[in-house]
């Protein structure tokens, strides 16, 4: 019987943007039986094209259960229905930790590979992970990271460990928040800022387009505020870009 | 010498057929009618309010030319609704009628008109027949060549019914100015020099008074007939 | 009548000062270290939040007497009429779905809703209809745009624009910029001056739609004038800031008290009280604890329905006959 588990082919559900992120990039096309429908989404993820074609489901695993998936991937706890539902069918319910250090990335790709039968698969990016963590540059220049509407990034937090992997140290602020006061009279010398939605009108898109946000004095770096979303695997290209930037 | 007023072929759809309306000498000229009968529509015309044709010249200046500060001297309209909203002093009020401010004549008014006791009582809070005087007096404060007054003497009583009649006459003496007046009860008609009947929309009569209350077309109009110095319901012929 | 002038013009540069320089802190602060960028500060934060709060209040004052005047009722106003509601789904339908993003175009966008929300109260209650039957149109109005702006910004293609709302239809001034300042106020600014030219006939309106057409006024094209500079003028505004409640109600009930009762002469004083109400309004919203964003409509309407509900009260008791 466990035999015959291990060589069925190995087919995943993933339930949710972040949890994606981690079957997108390790599994081959077969290998995936569902992805959540925000993968799908241009605006929301880097990895559409990847993802277009496949199941969309909605976060609930009876959405997934016509797939027959071989396990189902959550992220901080899918909901009691998840595991009862998952336990009287036999799916393997592996829930991912929600990433607040570069080891649950590091963990959470484990997990994945190990899921899909092949551990060695993860090998090539904790590979990279490593090496961003060896190589971090001794500088660390002031930072803030812009979001829509003065969105920014908390400290201590997972984001603001990326960015010190690029050398970037985000500034400690009052709330989540940076005004435009802030901007205009104590401007950081690095300004990593979201492009996330963008072409899309909301209050938030309008706040960027102020004149001191324009004209910010600081070195303005545009980042793909997708990757930041989960704060995962995406976001160590984030992190390799803006070291080549700022060289 | 020029004519006081030239209304000519002044109609409104459905209210009033074409008529004419000629005045050289200043006069005061009472507007009786049944109800229904294009009085009101007849006096709006001649205002310049609402009319589908004809234009009204007076002293031979066209008043839809003529500017406001211009028009209030050629002539004033007083209509039959006296509501007004706005919490204004009756002083005020009167006031508004004057094209440039002129506190003397305002204070004659309200003299006249009695209207000492309410001057700086708001409008809207005034009994309706301390309005109809407050809006009579705004109307003649310009001392305008043509006052055109709707029901003026509807909600007065007997001693302000006989007081009005004999400020309007004083009032078109001393500026050589004319007044139609729309009147109710034809036992007031005697006090007017000329009478205007409409029927249903067209002038049928113009005459003095007693000619006028004396006519069949009157008879017909009201479908009454003199018995003596009263009347009696007309029997049908 | 000029003391009171006196005390409006002084009222109104404390507050306009007040809201230039609060919160001090930071301003005395960089006066010391930096003053250009102090300087900076004043002009491209502090200064585009003075005048939207002090311009949109004194449209609302201003476009609230004009349409007190117009429909011959003191309880006419943009928010009760419906317009600033419908300048809010006009502008936010420009701007979310259109994809019109020109602050001189959003503000014709709310031009375009205001304007369609008086006449849809034109069409439904008349000019000169009872008070029930104009407030509840109005309100009706009102509450149909209200709902509309909600729904077009749940749907909208940003999932941000649904908490977007509150602003919307609370209103505020917050982190807007000089270009977006101008782009409500001119418009505003050249309407209200058109507006205010028409006090004499609007005075005379007071007096009957008759008397006021036998002095030569025409009361018909009047009020479609009124009509559309008030569009003009809350809709601008309502595309920068969105839309406020009461201000254009309390404003001109308070400037009839200094005009004793005229309603086109008190135009330009319920411009100038509602602009001291507003910015005041707006200087309170500071208060607030930090990081909480309180939208200055909230404000507006505690102070305003009282005084609102005591007005109608009044007119319970006026003699009619």
């Amino acid at each position: 019987m466990a035999a015959s588990a291990l060589l069925a082919a190995a087919s995943i559900a993933s339930l949710n943007l972040c949890t994606d992120e981690y079957l997108l990039l390790l599994a081959r096309p077969q290998e995936i039986a569902s992805v959540s429908f925000l993968s799908q989404d241009p605006q929301e993820s880097a990895l559409w094209k990847t993802a277009k074609g496949h199941h969309a489901n909605r976060g609930s695993l009876e959405q997934v259960m016509g797939r027959k998936p071989s396990a189902v991937l959550t992220m901080g706890g899918g909901g009691k229905a998840t595991a009862m539902i998952a336990a009287r069918l036999g799916i393997r319910s592996l829930d991912l930790r929600p990433v607040r250090s570069i080891e649950d990335v590091a963990y959470n790709f484990r997990m994945t590979a190990s899921a899909l039968g092949e551990p060695a698969r993860a090998k090539p990016w904790l590979e990279r992970l490593a090496r961003l963590q060896r190589t971090r540059p001794r500088r660390e220049a002031d930072t803030i990271w812009l979001g829509g509407g003065g969105q920014t990034i908390g400290t201590p937090s997972i984001g603001a460990d990326w960015l010190r992997l690029a050398g970037l140290k985000q500034r400690s602020l009052n709330g989540d928040r940076v005004s435009l006061e802030t901007l205009l009279v104590k401007p950081p010398t690095v300004l990593v800022q979201s492009q996330y939605r963008s072409g899309q009108m909301s209050r938030g898109v309008e706040w960027l387009k102020h004149p001191i946000v324009r004209g910010a004095k600081s070195r303005r770096v545009e980042v793909d505020g997708r990757a930041w979303t989960c704060m995962g695997p995406m976001v160590i290209a984030e992190v390799e870009r803006l070291r080549r930037v700022l060289q | 010498m020029t004519a006081l007023l030239n209304a000519t072929a002044i109609s409104v759809d459905g209210r009033l057929s074409r008529t004419d309306l000629h005045l050289r000498l200043p006069q005061m000229i009472a507007v009786i009618g049944p109800n229904g009968a294009g009085k009101t529509s007849f006096l709006r015309a001649l205002a310049g309010i609402e009319a589908t044709t004809g234009s009204v010249a007076i002293d031979e200046e066209v008043i839809a030319h003529a500017p406001p500060s211009r028009r209030m001297r050629l002539m004033s309209f007083m209509p039959a609704t006296r509501n007004v909203v706005w919490p204004i002093t009756a002083r005020d009020v009167i006031s508004l009628g004057l094209p440039s401010p002129d506190p003397a004549r305002v204070e004659a008014l309200i003299d006249v008109l009695e209207l000492a006791a309410i001057s700086e009582r708001p409008v809207n809070h005034l009994s309706t027949g301390e309005r109809s005087r407050v809006l009579l007096a705004r109307a003649l404060a310009a001392r305008p060549r043509l006052l055109l007054l709707d029901e003026p003497l509807s909600n007065l009583d007997p001693f302000w019914v006989l007081r009005v009649l004999e400020i309007v006459r004083a009032e078109t003496q001393t500026s050589g100015s004319s007044a139609l007046v729309s009147v109710h009860d034809l036992n007031q008609v005697a006090a007017f020099d000329r009478v205007l009947l409409l029927d249903r929309g067209g002038l049928v009569a113009d005459g003095a008074p007693q000619d006028v209350l004396n006519s069949s077309a009157l008879s017909q109009a009201f479908r009454i007939e003199r018995e003596g110095s009263g009347w009696k319901i007309r029997e049908p012929a | 009548m000029t003391r009171a002038w006196i005390l409006l013009a002084g009222a109104l540069i404390v507050v306009a000062g007040l809201s230039l320089i609060t919160p001090i802190a930071s301003i005395s602060e960089l006066r010391r270290t930096d003053p250009e960028l102090a300087w900076m500060l004043v002009q491209e934060l502090r200064l585009p939040r003075t005048l939207l709060a002090l311009g949109h209040g004194a449209v609302l004052g201003m476009t609230g007497a004009a349409l007190q005047a117009t429909f011959a009722n003191p309880l006419a106003s943009p928010d009760i009429t419906g317009s600033s509601s419908g300048a809010a789904l006009g502008a936010v339908a420009g701007g979310y779905w259109l994809g019109i993003t020109g602050p001189l175009a959003l503000a014709a966008c709310g031009a375009a809703g205001a304007g369609l929300a008086l006449a849809a109260l034109f069409a439904i209650a008349g000019r000169r209809s009872e008070t029930a039957t104009l407030l509840l149109a109005g309100v009706a109005i009102a509450l149909a745009a209200g709902a509309g702006t909600s729904l077009l910004l749940a749907l909208a293609p940003s999932p941000f624009a649904f908490y977007d709302s509150f602003e919307w239809l609370m209103g505020s001034f917050v982190d807007r910029s000089l270009p977006q300042a101008a782009a409500a106020l001119v418009p505003a600014a050249l309407a209200c001056g058109l507006l205010a030219r028409r006090a004499k006939a609007l005075d005379m309106m007071a007096l009957g739609d008759d008397v006021a057409a036998s002095v030569g006024f025409q009361p018909r094209r009047l009020a479609m004038e009124v009509v559309v500079l008030t569009a003009i003028a809350v809709g601008a505004c309502v595309s920068v800031c969105g839309a406020i409640a009461f201000v254009g109600l309390i404003a001109p009930y308070a400037a009839r008290s200094l005009t004793r009762g005229h309603p086109g002469r008190a135009l330009i004083p319920a411009a100038c009280i509602g602009a001291i109400l507003l910015a005041s309004a707006d200087l309170l919203v500071r208060l607030a604890p930090a990081g909480r964003a309180i939208p200055v409509g909230v404000i507006t309407t505690a102070i305003g329905t009282p005084l609102f509900i005591w007005i109608v009260a009044k007119m319970r008791r006026t003699v009619t006959s």
